[in-house]
């Protein structure tokens, strides 16, 4: 209901791709479930970051992976301290750019900027806190959102490359490939596409990583590739797959 | 005489009777299967509870209903047809085999219950469980089915069938080596759902009104559906396209991506080996 009103409110000569990014929000924040008690992992990891707060410096710059560990153990307050926070975020962009557009029209184009760049950051904490929920659904909903992230920042990406590595689940897995496509470019995805294609258990997942390193005609991977097409001990279909990959990589 | 007579013969015929009874309720004790029954409630059955399952071999039966707990049922008859299947030793002269129960541990804690089985055993589990239980399986070497359940499903087996009917919710199911096979009657908005295979058919019916964006994929087979798909970005989507020292290079993929009812939540059917079919339901 909420972002029908915001439909209202907003002027009338408004971009009307704001007010999509304002609508697409809303409906990303009424997507979050509210996540089931921790597990015995959970309650482990919790034990550790309880352990590390207690021996931490007090001032530790947080880190996506520092960030990971705090929602992983405290999940449920976490994730709740998350929507708040985008809630409070949302108002705040909202009544600004309502206030200005009312008082001050002619000076509402920086206005606008900070609130697309508040939006951006918004989105972007929306699908990497439903990339840790503990159900798979959430975390495909959250590897997707990512495709629709405007200039995603080093934290996606790296939420993405932890997932390939260590989701649990095979079709979140293979999720993350199609969503790691868009940042095929950069060196350290190819080279975890390498990595990954070695360490996977599941053979879907190896097949799918071995296209995604044709697709990006990643050469340095041939070396990996020549190995699990020669290990006996490969998939049938994973080793078939990778001497078509040497194929086409040439 | 006689009436003592005719009494000794209604005394011996009721006494052949009981023996007569008494055997068939024996016979009836070694022919029906010895089964485990466990019953667990959740700490708190006032909210969906999770029930994980992780077996390296057997099978599992689930069904939803409207209990509060859940009840675990290990079915002997079935272990023991699997002892047979195997490699057993000869039974000592004099003496005879003994059924072993199924051998499998429960465990509840914060609404959350994990089952597991001794190595190296084959257990054959029927569960009951509350219709809005949260699941997640994980079988090695053994199927699945799921019937009645409305809530996230997460099944994933190396070496097995995932047969799901009249299930809603989500779900998110993976078969290396089985047949997927669910019936879903209804879908939670919103939520992205997974089903793939690498040497099964992906066998998958729908609500006639569901609305999703699906993405469908066999790379060895064919894929068949009844829903009008609108076929998207054919030509972008699975189209990547890459310049590099010796040229350009295009790659199309064979995946297709198509909306039905107007587009909804991501909807994945792969498999490698094996062909897709998405059925309309009603």
């Amino acid at each position: 209901m909420e972002h029908d009103k915001l439909g209202r409110l907003l002027p009338d000569d408004i971009d009307r791709r704001e007010a999509d990014e304002l609508d697409a929000t809303w409906r990303m924040l009424g997507g979050i479930d509210a996540p089931a008690p921790d597990s015995d992992r959970m309650r482990a990891r919790l034990d550790a970051v309880i352990d590390a707060l207690e021996h931490a410096e007090p001032s530790r710059p947080r880190t996506w992976f520092g960030f990971r560990g705090l929602a992983g153990g405290r999940r449920f307050y976490a994730v709740q301290g998350l929507a708040a926070a985008a809630i409070l975020l949302v108002g705040i962009a909202l009544g600004r750019f309502v206030m200005s557009d009312r008082t001050r029209p002619a000076d509402s184009a920086s206005e606008i900027a900070a609130m697309r760049s508040e939006m951006r950051e918004l989105r972007e904490m929306v699908s990497l806190s439903l990339m840790q929920q503990q159900s798979a659904s959430d975390r495909l909903k959250g590897v997707t959102w990512t495709g629709q992230l405007d200039r995603p920042s080093g934290e996606v990406v790296a939420a993405l490359l932890d997932g390939l590595m260590h989701d649990p689940n095979v079709n979140v897995r293979l999720a993350t490939i199609d969503a790691l496509e868009r940042f095929a470019s950069r060196d350290d995805v190819r080279r975890a596409a390498i990595e990954a294609v070695d360490r996977q258990m599941s053979p879907l997942v190896q097949i799918a990583l071995i296209d995604f390193l044709v697709k990006t005609n990643e050469r340095q991977s041939a070396p990996t590739l020549r190995r699990l097409a020669q290990d006996p001990r490969v998939n049938d279909a994973v080793r078939s797959r990778a001497a078509w990959g040497l194929q086409q990589l040439g | 005489m006689k009436t003592m007579k005719g009494r000794m013969i209604r005394i011996f015929n009721a006494a052949a009777l009981c023996a007569l009874l008494a055997s068939v309720a024996v016979a009836q004790q070694t022919v029906q299967p010895a089964t485990d029954r466990v019953t667990v409630p959740f700490s708190d059955p006032d909210r969906p509870g999770t029930l994980r399952v992780n077996l390296l071999d057997g099978t599992v039966t689930i069904k939803g209903s409207n209990r509060r707990d859940v009840l675990f049922v290990a079915n002997s008859q079935d272990a023991r047809e699997a002892l047979r299947r195997r490699q057993q030793p000869e039974v000592p002269p004099g003496m005879r085999r003994l059924t072993q129960p199924g051998g499998f541990g429960v465990e509840e804690r914060d609404n959350e219950m994990s089952v597991s089985s001794g190595f190296n055993r084959e257990i054959n589990l029927d569960i009951d469980v509350p219709m809005r239980t949260k699941l997640r399986v994980s079988i090695v070497d053994g199927g699945i089915t799921v019937d009645n359940v409305d809530s996230e499903i997460e099944i994933n087996t190396v070496d097995g069938g995932i047969t799901l009917t009249n299930v809603g919710g989500s779900v998110v199911a993976h078969a290396v080596d089985g047949r997927i096979t669910a019936t879903i009657a209804r879908v939670t908005p919103q939520a992205p759902m997974a089903f793939t295979s690498l040497d099964g058919d992906i066998d998958v019916t729908l609500p006639a009104a569901v609305k999703a964006n699906l993405r469908l994929r066999s790379d060895q087979g064919d894929v068949f559906t009844d829903f009008d798909v609108q076929v998207t970005a054919s030509t972008s989507a699975n189209r990547t396209q890459q310049r590099n020292g010796r040229g350009l290079r295009i790659d199309v993929n064979r995946s297709i991506y198509g909306t039905v009812n107007g587009g909804g939540p991501d909807f994945e059917l792969r498999t490698f080996d094996g062909n897709i079919y998405v059925r309309k339901g009603k």
